[in-house]
């Protein structure tokens, strides 16, 4: 089993009475990517500034290579890139001026792997970051990240405020970079069809809690839709191992960790009627809505 | 690496030191056209006379307040969007000792204002020193310093209200540097400050321990 990179104990925050959890565990080892999955609310930028020493936790403590991150010194920080939700950079910077910046805080500093973004930017050296749009601010920043050559990226929300083709270009990077360098990478994303194929464990966050935690190849071949059409809509039954059963476009969903048999079970007992009974093959962010549900 | 942090605030705040620049400098310029046009158009007699009979505040009244303003306009431009814009995180993570990045990025603010301030006091106390005598360059000088160093004291404080998370916070401390930034014009008058002022700088410099306080508030996650 790889070191871990980071690991969390018994972490637990609250702002004022609102619990946003309680007692999370978890550790991301070295080359794995973890997601950090969640509804508005729950707590997933509040892991990220715990994580990075913004916010101290009510209980628990969490470390960054065996480092209590509250004490980390600067010599474990360059080891972390970081972004920040909406991409937050010094725009008052242009591209050339934010590089000098931070090369120099980074002895291992990459200036090609900058510029090879760079490049691709329809931008004037001298412009600075402020004008440019979402789009190319994100590239500023995925180029700084590569840039710092660093063994740990946390990336909050990567993909906000990104058109396709720019998600598309951040994703196809931090693929070919942390598989082809053995990066560790911890992220929070709303998109969560950015995630498929991308991350190698998951932690979905509810409000007050952790619902779950698993790698994403067990949660996409161990939970299942099955879907059936009914002829009176009674009401679904609240089974514990069903998640936000409901009806819709005619249809009823119930997503389960279980098997067919245990779900026609559950709806023979409740007398309904249904027909037409399948499982639905579905992505992860069909998982992440029938785990969460919908507002 | 202190290099990157200079150029950083530097190009953060240029514009408005130059703008501040301009300003206290023009009012010097101004000061000083007013001493001259005395000087050749009445006499010099009247300007002894302004400083030592009348106590006109010696024609440097009209700077009394452009350095408090000064300091509170660079603490604004240089902290509110480190914080508004949530940048503040970016400087707190790079690798860098945190106090230690706080304290250069104050050091650099205090620098500027030190240049604007060297240099609008300078030009007109090297004119004044050319018609009157040392002893009254050295009391107009006197009653003049507390004014400057009250904005440095207003930047240093402005500084830690911006870095405060939580508006009561941010009030509490307005209402502290209000009473603290009074004491340095209590008193016009020549002598007045003479054996406080070291004093007051030294009190000045601490109040780097409440922007060191903020920053740790911050840190906590104190939230309104």
């Amino acid at each position: 089993m790889n070191e871990p990179v980071i690991e969390c104990e018994n972490l637990t925050h609250f702002y004022g009475n609102r619990q946003i959890y309680e007692n999370l565990n978890f550790t991301v080892p070295k080359g794995h990517i973890m997601g950090l999955l969640g509804k508005n609310g729950t707590g997933k930028t509040t892991t990220i500034n715990i994580l990075m020493g913004y916010l101290q936790p009510r209980g628990g403590e969490c470390r960054i290579f065996g480092e209590n991150i509250q004490l980390m010194t600067p010599e474990k920080r360059k080891r972390i890139a970081l972004l920040l939700e909406n991409h937050v950079q010094y725009t008052f910077m242009n591209i050339e001026q934010i590089e000098r910046y931070y090369g120099a805080f980074y002895p291992k500093w990459n200036k090609d792997a900058y510029y090879e973004l760079m490049n691709k930017l329809k931008v004037a050296p001298k412009q600075p970051i402020s004008r440019m749009s979402c789009g190319q601010r994100s590239q500023v920043a995925l180029g700084l990240i590569l840039a710092q050559n660093a063994d740990l990226l946390v990336l909050d929300d990567f993909s906000i405020g990104l058109d396709p083709g720019y998600r598309r270009l951040f994703i196809e990077y931090l693929e070919e970079y942390t598989k082809a360098e053995e990066k560790t990478i911890f992220m929070t994303s709303h998109i969560i069809q950015d995630l498929d194929g991308l991350v190698d464990d998951c932690i979905i966050m509810d409000f007050g809690k952790i619902l779950l935690q698993t790698p994403i190849d067990t949660l996409k071949k161990k939970f299942n839709c099955f879907t059936f059409k009914v002829a009176d809509k009674k009401k679904l039954p609240s089974d514990p191992e069903f998640y936000h059963p409901e009806y819709s476009k005619g249809l009823g969903y119930i997503y389960t960790f279980k098997n067919d048999e245990y779900v026609k079970k559950v709806l023979n007992e409740h007398s309904i009627l249904y027909t037409d009974f399948k499982r639905k093959d579905i992505t992860l962010e069909d998982a992440f809505v029938g785990l969460t549900g919908k507002y | 690496m202190n290099k990157a942090i200079f150029f950083k605030e530097w190009i953060k705040t240029k514009n408005a030191f130059w703008i501040l620049f301009s300003i206290l400098g023009l009012v010097s310029i101004y000061i000083i056209f007013q001493l001259y046009h005395t000087c050749e158009f009445v006499s010099a007699i009247r300007v002894w006379n302004n400083y030592l009979i009348d106590d006109k505040g010696a024609y440097i009244n009209l700077m009394k307040l452009l350095p408090l303003l000064s300091g509170i306009i660079l603490a604004f431009v240089q902290f509110v969007p480190e914080v508004t814009l949530k940048r503040i995180k970016l400087t707190l993570h790079v690798p860098y000792p945190q106090k230690r990045m706080l304290f250069m990025m104050i050091s650099i603010g205090v620098l500027e204002l030190l240049a604007i301030f060297g240099f609008s006091l300078g030009i007109y106390i090297i004119y004044l020193s050319t018609i009157v005598s040392h002893e009254i360059v050295f009391a107009s000088f006197m009653v003049s310093l507390p004014w400057f160093i009250a904005g440095i004291a207003a930047y240093i404080l402005v500084c830690a209200i911006c870095l405060e998370p939580t508006w009561r916070g941010r009030v509490i401390n307005a209402l502290m540097a209000a009473a603290f930034i009074n004491i340095f014009f209590i008193s016009p008058f020549p002598k007045s400050y003479n054996y406080s002022i070291v004093g007051l700088i030294i009190v000045t410099s601490l109040c780097f321990l409440i922007v060191l306080r903020s920053m740790f508030r911050f840190k906590k996650g104190l939230q309104d």
